[in-house]
């Protein structure tokens, strides 16, 4: 068990770098999960950090060691695949066993480890199997029995459960939770899944083009996304967001303009009037029904009603569309006018540049 | 020793055996190719040498030229070869096409029948054949080597191609049946196109050992007239053991076309190689 | 498949050239050979049956039988060279080639290949223009490492020529094994070995406890394909010996023996009858090894699902 540290990680794949100088700071037995588009550097963040990728610059710290010329087991990490990478011609117990033996343990120790590994994973009556005689779910299990026999420093995943059908991901997902509670060991976790990345991070990292948008708990990103792209990213549906004009300022509130209509009593301090800014609401914090706050209204383009939850979709004379969520069942005409209604303290406000502007 | 540096250490040490074979398997081809243009004394006063302007000669290959038919042999390795493979590739194709698309009686049989060929070297069967080539005239002339060639890579070329053929999806053929496209127009304008790659692969594996077959050559065709390359270089070594010069020339006229095609194709070559051995 | 009523005409054009062409020119000659190993013929061409005869003349026969067996077990020190030279060398190429992040694999694969696609008889006279005492050129290569005194006319001599043989041919052929063995390798899922090196295992315990047991049903494959081709070897034999397999037969193997019944050499007069029994004798030595090969390796290796 041990904290990570990147200062400045870069990472130049054929002269084209992939990683420009990351910077984060991963607490001792934190769960962090990497998050962003396909492409932007996840995969490769991790395998820098677990030793399987070289690093082009800046330094990786486990605990108070730089750790940028050790090899994965010098540095003590384990690592779960995608794919589980099991050994396909041993046994599960051998599979548990192979690295444990290069550690140089006896033959007792290896047993004893994995047997409680195996208990914990409820492997224990699957130890003589080989992987081709296992189901996904089992598989996925051992790929993990095999991370923590290794009592490593800092445990990493790649999308370990992307080959899982949905019911069995969120059962794994708890288990995984439950697992890293009770281990307390350093995990960084790699997913494409919002529902994993907020349930089971202490701590998320959203990356984009190989650089960190924003780091925080999951709470952080959804209520105080930094810039239009994580704001954009996580959430879903994903946050509306409205280019306006600063109409007018007025003392702590303003007005702002979207083609035909105007918003009033926007609370904000730092605008100027001209500038152009993006207002951001999240579909579930927009409702039809008459409330404080602000509102606008737009033309109903479409509706999907799924019994628990009504998706309106509304198109404003400017052309920008918006997503409102309703709760339950709503009966609403195509080609309605429709006014929506949001909090004020349910806004978000950024700039031209996409930042977060905040009171 | 840090891990960077015993990896630098171990990256030379591979590079240091592979380069080592590498000079191994090319040495000896090398070695002809050098001495095969220069004097005789050349030769034997420093083998190891490149040709300089004193020794530099092509004596060798204008003896080869005047004393065999050098010309004519490869014509006729070229005829033999290339014949044979486009029938293999086109009979081939078609059988393989209609034992993995056909369901018709004796399918399994016929499949067993032809599979005999792959583990079987036809070799085993050239008392008889040679007395079939006989019995119908057939004796030095390239049909006879033709045909044989023919059987000896039908079964490989069915066994990758019906392969193949199983996995191009059935949409294809249903979308042509249902425009009453006939049976042989799906054949030729829809199958053997998709089947390209294997057809590629089917030809390399089929064309080697024709173009340096010695045996039936040797036993069906040794006449002047019908010599492949192969026989034709074997005799005229045979025949003019002592003079280093054309023995030299001959065999750098063997290899050096094959060299220049494999160095064109050899990406092509290698990639249905390692492919064609993954199935 | 074929609508209903219509005879299917197509499929009969589709199977026929081939079939035709594969059952007169390999599959008929081939059992009429195994059936004219049962026969015996006079100097006017007149067969009769003779049932084992020809089988007890080349395998018991006093006069005879020595040269046949002299030619197979000659042609197991063969093939053993090819398992225990080839295959390995193979093996360790392949293994080197397919070394992750290695810089020039493809110019040293296609190099390395190079010498496969010549003519076995191309590569007999080059070999023995190399080992010839008259050139000198390996003597001088020799000397070049001290080791002068090591040279012999190998090719020549009877304790010698035959291994030297097997080892040009292991030469020529080594590109087989190895490109068979590197498919085999590169098949191997990156993440799997990604593994193995997170597990801590050096690139020496990965290759011997994961890469090497994954690929033994190749290993496997490339043994029986080795089988096949030395037990129907015969080119190299002839184009450095000749049909004679001097000295002395030190070189002689089953193609060569094979060659000899049925042409005749010096004196003795060849027989299609007698050359029938030996290539029937041939076909059982290789459908003994291919039967082995199904039944005990193929069945005992297993091949993971990778
Ligand atoms: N071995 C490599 N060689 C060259 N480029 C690479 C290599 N590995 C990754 N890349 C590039 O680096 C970038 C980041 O890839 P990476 O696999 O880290 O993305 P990712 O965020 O994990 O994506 P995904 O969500 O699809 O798994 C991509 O543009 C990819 O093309
Ligand atoms: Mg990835």
């Amino acid at each position: 068990m041990a904290a990570l540290t990147l200062r400045g990680v870069r990472k130049v794949f054929d002269k084209t770098e992939v990683l420009h100088g990351i910077d984060l700071d991963v607490e001792d037995g934190e769960f962090v999960v990497f998050v962003g588009p396909s492409g932007c550097g996840k995969s490769t963040l991790l395998r820098v950090i677990s030793g399987l990728e070289r690093i082009d610059g800046g330094e990786l710290l486990i605990g108070a060691d730089v750790v940028n010329d050790l090899s994965p087991r010098e540095r003590g990490i384990a690592m779960v695949f995608q794919s589980y990478a099991l050994y396909p011609h041993m046994s599960v117990f051998k599979n548990m066993a192979f690295g444990l033996k290069i550690d140089g343990l006896t033959g007792e120790q290896i047993k004893e480890r994995i047997h409680a590994a195996a208990e914990k994973l409820q492997l224990d009556k699957l130890l003589d199997r080989k992987p081709g005689q296992l189901s996904g779910g089992q598989r996925q299990r051992v790929a993990i029995g095999r991370a923590i026999v290794r009592d490593p420093r800092v445990f990493l995943f790649d999308e370990p459960l992307s080959n899982l059908d949905a019911a069995l991901r969120v059962q794994m997902r708890i288990e995984i939770a439950r697992l890293q509670k009770s281990l307390e060991t350093t995990t960084v976790y790699v997913t494409h899944d919002q529902v994993e990345a907020m349930t089971l991070a202490d701590k998320i990292v959203v990356l984009n083009e190989g650089r960190v948008e924003q780091v925080g708990s999951p709470m952080d990103l959804y209520h105080r996304p930094a810039n239009t792209f994580v704001a954009g990213f996580i959430g879903s549906p994903a946050m509306n967001l409205i280019t306006c004009n600063v109409d007018s300022v007025d003392g702590p509130t303003s007005c702002l303009s979207v083609s035909d209509q105007t918003i009033s009593g926007v609370p904000q301090t730092k605008l100027s009037v001209g500038h152009s800014v993006s207002l951001g609401i999240r579909p579930e914090h927009l409702s039809v029904s008459k409330g404080e706050g602000i509102s606008f209204k737009g033309n109903l383009e479409a509706i999907e009603r799924l019994g628990d939850v009504t998706f309106l979709y509304l198109i404003l004379t400017d052309g920008s569309r918006v997503t409102v969520a309703e709760q339950g069942d709503r009966q609403l005409e195509i080609g309605e006018s429709v006014q929506v209604y949001a909090e004020l303290d349910k806004l978000h406000l950024f700039d031209d540049k996409g930042r977060a502007l905040r009171a | 020793m840090s891990t960077k540096t015993k990896k630098k250490v171990n990256t030379a040490l591979v590079h240091t055996v592979l380069l080592f074979y590498t000079v191994i398997a090319l040495f000896p081809i090398i070695l002809i190719l050098i001495n095969a243009f220069k004097s005789r004394k050349g030769i034997f006063r420093d083998p190891l040498a490149l040709p300089t302007e004193k020794t530099f000669s092509t004596v060798g290959f204008e003896k080869v030229f005047a004393k065999s038919d050098f010309v004519l042999f490869f014509g006729n390795s070229m005829i033999v070869t290339l014949v044979s493979l486009f029938f293999i590739l086109l009979f081939g194709a078609m059988l393989a096409w209609a034992l993995s698309e056909y369901k018709f009686k004796g399918r399994q049989l016929l499949t067993v029948f032809m599979a005999i060929g792959i583990m079987v070297p036809i070799r085993l069967g050239t008392v008889s054949i040679l007395e079939l080539m006989v019995s119908l005239d057939l004796v030095n002339t390239l049909t006879a080597l033709i045909l044989v060639y023919i059987a000896q890579g039908l079964p490989l070329a069915i066994f990758i191609l019906s392969e193949y053929m199983a996995q191009i999806p059935d949409e294809l053929k249903e979308a042509a049946r249902c425009d009453d496209v006939s049976e042989y127009s799906i054949f030729f304008h829809i199958i053997l196109p998709l089947t390209k790659p294997a057809i590629a692969t089917v030809a390399v594996f089929t064309m080697i050992p024709i173009w340096n077959d010695l045996w039936f050559p040797l036993i069906l065709a040794p006449g002047e007239e019908t010599r492949t390359l192969t026989l034709g270089v074997q005799q005229f070594i045979g025949q003019y053991t002592t003079d280093w010069n054309s023995v030299l020339a001959s065999l750098s006229l063997a290899v050096l076309p094959v060299l220049v095609l494999y160095l064109i194709f050899s990406r092509q070559l290698i990639r249905g190689l390692t492919s064609g051995a993954v199935k | 498949m074929t609508k209903a009523g219509r005879f299917p005409w197509h499929i009969v054009v589709f199977v026929l050239p081939g079939f035709f062409i594969y059952t007169l020119f390999s599959a008929w000659p081939l059992l009429d050979t195994l059936i004219l190993s049962f026969f015996d013929q006079n100097d006017t061409g007149a067969r009769w049956f003779s049932g084992l005869d020809n089988y007890r003349l080349v395998l018991l026969d006093p006069d005879l039988s020595a040269g046949f067996w002299n030619a197979l077990w000659n042609n197991f020190k063969f093939f053993l060279v090819h398992v225990l030279v080839q295959n390995p060398i193979g093996l360790m190429l392949a293994a080197l080639l397919s070394l992750k992040d290695l810089r020039g694999a493809r110019s040293y694969r296609t190099l390395i290949f190079m010498p496969t696609l010549l003519s076995v008889v191309i590569i007999g006279f080059i070999w023995q223009l190399i080992l010839s005492p008259l050139w000198g050129v390996s003597e001088t290569l020799l000397e070049a490492i001290g080791m002068a005194n090591y040279f012999d006319a190998w090719l020549g001599k009877e304790s010698s020529a035959l291994l030297t043989l097997a080892l040009i041919s292991v030469w020529q052929f080594v590109g087989i094994p190895m490109m068979l063995i590197y498919a085999s390798l590169l098949a191997i899922p990156e993440e799997l070995l990604d593994a193995a090196y997170v597990d801590g295992a050096s690139p020496l315990r990965i290759f011997w406890q994961i890469k090497l047991p994954l690929i033994l049903p190749t290993l496997g494959l490339v043994t029986i394909l080795t089988f096949i081709g030395n037990f129907n070897a015969f080119d190299l034999i002839y184009a450095v010996k000749g049909a004679l397999a001097g000295p002395n037969f030190s070189t002689d193997i089953l193609g060569s023996f094979f060659y000899r019944t049925f042409f005749g050499f010096q004196s003795s007069l060849g027989s299609p009858t007698l050359g029938s029994t030996v290539a029937s004798l041939m076909f059982l030595v290789i459908l003994a090894g291919v039967m082995v090969y199904f039944w005990l390796v193929q069945r005992r290796l297993h091949r993971y699902q990778l």
